[in-house]
């Protein structure tokens, strides 16, 4: 993977940060979005985060029609059709004037160029929260192995400030890489979305075997580690998926599956998203796993 | 006599609190208004005609111990009520009696439709009678004389009921007491040891000086209400017995005969038992009730003063945890059986069913400053658990070295979305009563008054809370001192807006506006604190106020030891405020403001009615509330200002005036009576609740952002301030969910020394569905301010309000 644009040690591509997120990592955290993703999820709950350039998002349910947006844009990118408002994404150049002029807060632009001091000036505001609750901050994205010298410069800084850090990583980068990242991180989230090869690829675009090696080499480094599962409905999330990562977490890694692995249920929090950033692919509708199912997930789990 | 330990295990399943209060539940909406009260202090006003007042006080209380029909539950293992009918309202004519009469003539025998009815035409009328009798002599109407008419005009258009910028008037319908007597003296002194220190008193009294004349006659008066409290209490020992001997299972007869033991001895001699002690503390909250009706009187620290009994008892084997429990829970449902009588103008301020009984568990012993801690504290917890009730509410005083399972267990009923216990800051709360001349060990022995005021029990008088109004005083700063709603000039004229040169000048004339108010309203609290020394001065209180024997004077006329922290404004909308003055300051008074001023009045006047893109803007602008200083510590700049203005106004008897930001539930009526402000608000819906919570839906960077906000505020030298925040069910419902609220509670006090959080733990789908179907959720308990209640007797702006105010979640 190239390192893009205009990252590097003090710059880079960030499209959110988090406040109080207690579900990435222990205690209370901030959590910093970085944009640019290795993989390519069907069902990916960020999909502002999959390029590493920014995206216009546009809440059709927010709008007014008022058209102020038509009138501010220099490059005529908006129009009024049938009574809505469409957006020409080819002719839009990202410059915002149309953020600036919605009175209805209809639109904003996810992705946006920070540095580690403006990054760390809103982490450092929880400070005492995380001495609190033993939180911190996390890196995610996206992932933020697209941007590991920008990373780096992130977490390191959060070390000096006396801040635990923790990253969500996809895995699916050269070794150096991963290790370079983790070396700066107290608490490493990885995602292990299924065994099979031939469906991870199918699934995210990529194979696993990269991942699946720089899992062992992470558990190696004896990294306080995190295995995460989303649940995706008939993709991954049948038993005997389950069992083959759970064995593949004990027997390969030497790792307790029902301390180690974090099984997250399917959620479509992610979808109107897709709507906002015009997105013309097919998109697949599930529903969430009952409780009684993940329950029995967890159990199959456990008992590898 | 029997005192060997009851039977009582049928109500393992089902706890004995929820078979009580579930067979008393349902009267909430069906029962009238009791005349019990209202005719024997009539009647004993009339036989006692003629005596000294303070001594007429006392037979006249006497009489109603004495002659107040009595009953006791099934079930029930505590004894005392707070009406001749079960769930009923009793009324007390002189504290206030012209507004029955009239609410007979508007409504007729079956009120108002809430829980107003009286039994039928002859007691509506019978009530009518009982008010002309008063008509000159009760507690608001001696008042209104007092001030004059010309003045009660003014009062009357300033208050609620029009333009609602302040409410000395209305305050008159509620007793005060907001403070915490020490009635826990009751429980070790017993009557006789507390008539023996007022015989000690009158045999050194004597009468030279018309003060030592009303002292005499004090004490007698208050002589004669102790007294009898005994013979009070011996009816329910009497009662108890009848009922024993009638009783055919043996589980509830040996129930009973315990009852008449505990009635025989106490609260006439020193409790011996843990029930002793309860039903002795119970008896001393009543006799204060008859008297003067404990509005807002705290309870104390129920799990200090009960445990000496409490542990006893443990030791000896006569009780185990779980009847420990079950006269916990049937205390929780003898306090739920106090209701209010209330006229309609006080309705959408206060819940129908607020009391403000505050039991504070937890905290640090006074001596050393260790962990007060005890397992009578997690019995409080346990009982709140299993009988589902919105009052006495539970307080926890939090310091850094409290018992971790404690805190836990704690946090477990906070999910349980009750809204309570609400928890308060002990160092913050110290530090605030040591800057008041309390000694160390009395500042660590504080206890909650009202809401979130801090009180050391039997130590100060009872409280005369104001409330005012601050969004209206800045619309009446930019409308020079005009109300658009009643049409008058009603305050002083303070300035053109279109005129003025820049924000320091607006800031002047909105601390003009609000000095004139705050005068206006500290004089008509003084004026009635004093004047009820010929109404309804707080004999009984006194009994459990030092040093009111020994000085002769009752609490709050000079008798109390301090008078500092009684008299105290509640600041309603300055969080409001502190939003719109950001406005002004950044988008008004500024190089390039976001429109002229004369738009902005006209946008204000009009609702923003064709003025939609300004109301974006300014919605658009910082709100307080979201971790940015510029605005937080505006603020903090009005409460320096208010703390400068009230605290050198002079109170009653060398007090001076606290600023307590808490709200009660006044931020609903008076955003419902105020006008649309600068910062997008929209005019009539409710104001910001508590002190430091933000603006409903305005906080939108989440919880640490809001604590953050909130523990910017310096808090130290504020009298009790009311923080809210909302949490869906989800997020405390796992061990880690509610080990990260432990964790905000912790920085916010430890860190930012802030003094009170509480939760509503609901989604706002469930409000919802509750505002549709309420018959469904009559059960549904919900936090106000400092308070809760069952959602059904709530106003409709308090429930949108509700719905309003942001959701926490935990994000994924």
């Amino acid at each position: 993977m190239t390192v893009l644009g205009e990252t590097g040690e003090t710059k880079g591509w960030v499209f959110n940060i988090q406040r109080y997120s207690t579900h990435d990592g222990p205690g209370i955290r901030t959590v910093v979005f970085l944009k640019g993703c290795p993989l390519h999820c069907f069902w990916c709950q960020n999909p502002e985060s999959r390029s590493v350039k920014p995206v216009l998002m546009f809440k059709k349910d927010r709008c007014t029609r008022c058209g102020r947006c038509i009138a501010a844009c220099p490059h005529q990118a908006n129009s009024m059709v049938e009574g809505e408002v469409r957006i020409e994404r080819s002719r839009c150049a990202l410059c915002g004037a149309c953020v600036a002029a919605c009175l209805a807060g209809a639109r904003d632009i996810q992705g946006k160029i920070m540095t580690v001091q403006e990054i760390m000036d809103v982490v450092a505001k929880d400070m005492a929260i995380y001495d609190n609750s033993g939180g911190g901050i996390t890196l995610s994205g996206g992932d933020c192995e697209m941007q590991p010298g920008f990373s780096v410069a992130l977490l390191r800084a959060a070390h000096e400030e006396g801040i635990n850090t923790a990253v969500e990583i996809t895995g699916a980068f050269a070794w150096q890489t991963v290790k370079m990242i983790t070396d700066h991180a107290d608490y490493v989230l990885f995602d292990l979305k299924v065994m099979d090869e031939e469906r991870h690829k199918k699934g995210t675009g990529v194979s696993n075997a990269l991942i699946l090696e720089n899992a062992r080499n992470l558990v190696g480094e004896k990294k306080a580690i995190l295995f995460r599962t989303p649940l995706i409905p008939g993709f991954n999330d049948s038993v005997e998926d389950i069992r083959a990562i759970a064995r593949f977490v004990k027997y390969e890694l030497g790792l307790n599956p029902a301390e180690h692995v974090r099984l997250l249920a399917y959620n479509n929090l992610g979808e109107e998203k897709y709507a906002r950033m015009d997105y013309q692919g097919e998109r697949p509708s599930y529903q969430r796993q009952s409780d009684a199912y993940i329950k029995e997930l967890n159990e199959s789990l456990a008992a590898v | 006599m029997s005192t060997g330990k009851v039977d009582y295990q049928e109500f393992k399943e089902k706890t004995r609190g929820s078979v009580i209060w579930d067979r008393l539940n349902p009267l909430r909406y069906t029962q009238t208004i009791s005349l019990a009260r209202a005719q024997l202090i009539t009647d004993a006003y009339k036989e006692y005609e003629g005596y000294s007042f303070y001594r007429k006080r006392g037979f006249a209380i006497a009489k109603i111990l004495k002659e107040v029909p009595i009953r006791i539950e099934d079930d029930q293992l505590l004894v005392g009520d707070y009406c001749a009918k079960p769930m009923g309202p009793e009324w007390y004519p002189d504290l206030a009696a012209a507004w029955v009469a009239d609410y007979v003539d508007k409504y007729g025998w079956k009120g108002s439709g809430k829980f107003y009815a009286f039994e039928n035409e002859a007691e509506a009328q019978q009530a009518k009678e009982i008010s002309h009798y008063w008509r000159n002599i009760g507690g608001k109407e001696m008042w209104l004389k007092f001030i004059g008419p010309e003045q009660a005009a003014f009062e009357h258009k300033v208050s609620e009921a029009n333009a609602w910028i302040s409410n000395t008037i209305s305050e008159m319908y509620a007793e005060k007491a907001w403070n915490v007597p020490d009635i826990a003296r009751i429980v070790t002194k017993g009557v006789r040891g507390l008539v023996a220190d007022i015989d000690a008193r009158l045999e050194t009294l004597e009468i030279i000086t018309d003060d030592d004349y009303r002292a005499h006659e004090f004490l007698i008066g208050l002589k004669t209400m102790l007294l009898a409290g005994i013979d009070y209490a011996h009816r329910y020992a009497a009662l108890a017995r009848e009922k024993a001997a009638a009783e055919t299972n043996p589980k509830r007869k040996s129930e009973l005969e315990e009852i008449a033991r505990v009635c025989d001895r106490v609260p006439e001699f020193p409790a011996e038992t843990f029930q002793d002690a309860l039903q002795s503390f119970q008896f001393g909250i009543l006799m204060v009730y008859w008297d003067t009706r404990t509005y807002g009187m705290g309870f104390g620290r129920v799990d200090q003063f009960l445990y000496p009994t409490f542990k006893a008892d443990m030791e000896s084997g006569k009780i185990d945890t779980e009847y420990a429990t079950q006269l916990l829970e049937c205390f929780r449902v003898i306090t739920m059986g106090k209701r209010q009588f209330w006229p309609d103008v006080m309705v959408p301020n206060v819940s129908a069913e607020s009391h403000f009984h505050n039991c504070v568990i937890g905290g640090v012993d006074p001596v050393f400053g260790h962990d007060a801690t005890n397992e009578l504290s997690f019995l409080w917890l346990e009982a709140a658990a299993r009988v589902r009730t919105t009052h006495p509410t539970l307080s926890i005083r939090w310091h850094p070295r409290l018992n971790r399972k404690f805190m836990k267990r704690a946090l477990e009923v906070v999910a349980m979305g009750m809204g309570f216990p609400a928890f308060f800051n002990d160092d913050a709360s110290i530090m605030y009563l040591l800057a008041r001349g309390y000694t160390l060990e009395e500042a660590r022995d504080y206890a909650i008054g009202g809401c979130v005021l801090h009180h050391v029990p039997g130590k100060q008088s009872s409280v005369w809370p104001l409330v005012t109004n601050y969004g209206k005083i800045l619309e009446l700063t930019l409308r020079n001192g005009f109300d658009w709603r009643t049409q008058e000039q009603l305050g002083p004229e303070t300035g053109d807006f279109l005129k003025m040169k820049d924000y320091d000048e607006f800031m002047k004339a909105f601390e003009a506006q609000s000095v004139y108010w705050a005068k206006f309203a500290a004089h008509g609290s003084n004026a009635c604190r004093i004047q009820h020394i010929e109404s309804f001065p707080d004999i009984m209180m006194s009994a459990f106020t030092d040093d009111c024997i020994k000085r002769g004077k009752v609490t709050s006329l000079g008798g109390a030891v301090h008078n500092d922290c009684v008299q105290y404004i509640v600041p309603v909308g300055v969080q409001d405020v502190a939003n719109d003055l950001y406005v002004l300051k950044n988008a008004i008074f500024c190089d390039n403001p976001v429109c002229s001023r004369e738009e902005l009045l006209d946008a204000l006047a009009k609702n923003w009615e064709g003025h939609e893109e300004l109301r974006a803007k300014m919605l658009a602008m910082p709100k307080f509330g979201n971790d940015i200083p510029e605005v937080d510590n505006l603020l903090n700049d009005i409460y320096l200002m208010l703390k400068k203005i009230w605290f050198t106004l002079p109170g009653a008897y060398g007090g001076h005036f606290e600023v307590a930001p808490h709200s009660i539930g006044f931020h609903a009526g008076c955003g419902a009576k105020c006008g649309a402000l600068p910062s997008g608000r929209e005019a009539f819906v409710a104001m910001a609740d508590g002190g430091v919570s933000p603006v409903q839906s305005t906080d939108v960077n989440g919880p640490t952002a809001v604590i953050n906000s909130a523990g910017r505020i310096d808090q130290i030298d504020l009298h009790g301030v009311l923080f809210n925040m909302r949490f869906t069910p989800a997020a405390l419902s796992t061990p880690e969910g509610r080990d990260h609220l432990a964790a905000l509670i912790k920085t916010y006090f430890e860190d930012y020394k802030g003094k009170h959080i509480q939760f509503n733990v609901m989604s706002r789908a469930q409000m919802i569905a509750a505002k549709e179907e309420p018959e469904k959720y009559r059960d549904l308990i919900v936090r106000v301010a400092g308070y809760s209640a069952y959602w059904t007797d709530l106003s409709e702006v308090t429930q949108n309000e509700l719905i309003s105010r942001s959701e926490l979640d935990f994000a994924s």
